[in-house]
């Protein structure tokens, strides 16, 4: 299939009638047409040259380890079928995404964001916005494809590529607070942090979410301030972090 | 993003501080542009103070160059050198929108002596620090470029240039939506081969060749390049009309360079290119801004600026 994407227009008017076209969200019957062609859009969508296989998402369960799974899964199936055809560029554009939720995966998005009273935050989930934390955590289906893109390991195309996203979706947590950060934007600093988390995850049996957050919101934060991460390898970050998180572990044992 | 004053627990060379006595650490972006698939920045390094010098040029330290662009989440380190410009090539599907470039100098090691004769002597005596790998040394104010790389592409940024060195002439390539190799999706494509590459890339980037020849160079390789792409929507708007659905084959509209020489068109007033009168050579000079008027009189004056010819006068 190819791409869609809104045009600027439709964007703005669905931004604009979110509040007046909220139960249409909720409803089995497509309404986007008859809504653009009542205010006046002859074509709110266009066709990229970017084609791409069919992608299936999945949604089994309502629990968190079952979201869990199923975002890890999700993100492979995802980033897999648009890898080698979407770039940073184009996956930067808010219309892609709003254009993918709102259309093509509507369904998914519905399930999988439904909150415990039966609603869905439609403006955080449907739309996208070109800041960094719609992109990577808060729009249903780009975060699919950025999460894929910031913790695919090419280096182990051939064995376990996947082994820092499984890290990543361990806990719901985890890609919030890695992802709030600058520096998760380079993705040797990203490498370095899960692959200490997943070390810290296996000594103590348990997903270390809280020991996690705070080396990422300040130890990291604070080392980054008087020395520069990104000259760093993988491997030295990951010392860093595992040594800290490790001392946090002795002097706080229930994280 | 500018650097904002940090209290560090060694001394560090910056605009913010007097840990340094008369020193100094700055960059300048001697130029940039666009070219074919990448962003070129030429970096020029400005360091005063010889025990800093001292560390780069042993390897205790190094200079590098951060470069992060927020829409993309990209961020990158790029070793920039000292005593020459450093030329740092981004690729242009990685980037849009604004730039950040942040220049700094850290340490390339563990480095457990670190005091130098520059520092100021009333903070810090003869005190020496250790500095940890990656420790920054130096830093400066940071610098902002802001980038025209949008997905709809104004009108010279819909034709792209690349080089092939295995063609020994130059090759043009429209994309189509089905197109499938990635190098060549969404725009049109200019390759040229390897002499004729090295002299376009010259002419847009060396300084003393580049000023006031930009123009010229549109008229050579982008106005034909837009006269074909015009008369290929004609054919195809010509093919819609009058051919049965499914037996036409040939699909530019929905590819970037076709939307976007189509809505300069509209912008012209022309909607239906099939009832415009004008010529596709005279529309494509149109939407490239009278760019054979500009690139005539760019050449006129170059020529001027060179030649010893001088205007006869009306006198005689």
């Amino acid at each position: 299939m190819n791409l869609i994407y809104f045009t600027k227009d439709a964007y703005k008017f669905l931004k604009k009638d979110l509040d007046a076209n909220k139960n249409n969200y909720y409803s089995d019957d497509p309404w986007l047409n008859e809504y653009f062609a009542r205010v006046g859009l002859d074509e709110y969508y266009k066709s990229s040259s970017v084609v791409v296989d069919t992608v299936q998402l999945v949604h089994t369960g309502d629990d968190i380890e079952t979201k869990s799974k199923d975002d890890l899964l999700n993100v492979k199936l995802l980033y897999s079928a648009y890898k080698d055809k979407l770039m940073p560029l184009q996956a930067s554009d808010p219309l892609l995404w709003s254009a993918l939720c709102h259309i093509t995966f509507k369904d998914y998005v519905l399930k999988r964001w439904k909150k415990d009273n039966g609603e869905v935050s439609i403006g955080q989930r449907f739309f996208a916005t070109e800041g960094r934390g719609s992109l990577t955590y808060y729009n249903a289906i780009s975060r699919l494809w950025w999460s894929g893109y910031l913790t695919y390991d090419e280096d182990r195309a051939s064995t376990n590529p996947w082994h820092l996203t499984e890290t990543l979706f361990s806990a719901q947590q985890i890609q919030k607070d890695l992802f709030d950060q600058s520096f998760s934007m380079n993705r040797t600093i990203v490498k370095g942090l899960l692959s200490a988390l997943k070390r810290v995850q296996e000594e103590n049996g348990n997903k270390c979410t809280i020991i996690f957050r705070e080396c990422c919101d300040s130890y990291i934060n604070h080392f980054g301030a008087v020395s520069i991460l990104d000259t760093l390898s993988a491997a030295e970050i990951e010392t860093i972090a595992y040594e800290y998180m490790r001392k946090l572990v002795k002097t706080n044992p229930i994280n | 993003m500018r650097n904002k004053a940090i209290e560090y627990p060694h001394p560090v060379l910056n605009e913010y501080t007097n840990d340094f006595m008369e020193c100094e650490f700055s960059i300048e972006v001697a130029n940039h542009s666009d070219n074919g698939n990448s962003l070129t920045l030429e970096i020029k390094c400005n360091l005063q103070c010889e025990g800093i010098v001292k560390m780069v040029r042993d390897g205790i330290a190094k200079i590098v160059l951060r470069i992060t662009c927020f829409r993309t989440s990209y961020r990158a380190v790029y070793e920039l050198k000292l005593d020459s410009t450093s030329i740092v090539n981004i690729p242009k599907n990685l980037v849009t929108d604004v730039l950040d470039l942040q220049a700094m100098i850290v340490a390339n090691c563990d480095y457990n002596t670190y005091c130098l004769s520059e520092f100021n002597h009333n903070y810090f005596g003869t005190q020496p620090f250790h500095l940890s790998k990656g420790y920054v040394i130096a830093n400066e104010p940071g610098i902002k470029i802001k980038l025209d790389t949008v997905l709809e592409k104004e009108m010279a940024g819909v034709v792209l240039i690349a080089v092939d060195p295995a063609i020994s002439t130059i090759k043009v390539n429209y994309a189509t939506i089905r197109e499938e190799n990635p190098k060549l999706t969404n725009y049109i494509v200019i390759t040229l081969p390897d002499a004729e590459y090295a002299n376009y890339a010259k002419l847009r980037t060396k300084k003393h060749l580049k000023n006031g020849i930009e123009r010229f160079l549109q008229s050579s390789l982008i106005l034909p390049a837009i006269t074909e792409a015009i008369g290929k929507l004609r054919m195809e708007e010509y093919l819609i009309e009058n051919i049965e659905d499914g037996e036409n084959e040939i699909s530019y509209k929905g590819t970037i360079w076709a939307e976007s020489i189509l809505k300069a068109l509209r912008d012209f007033g022309v909607d239906d290119l099939s009832d415009c009168k004008d010529s596709n050579f005279e529309l494509a000079n149109k939407i490239l801004g009278n760019v054979v008027g500009d690139s005539i009189n760019n050449l006129m004056q170059k020529m001027t600026d060179w030649s010893t010819i001088r205007q006869e006068d009306d006198v005689l």
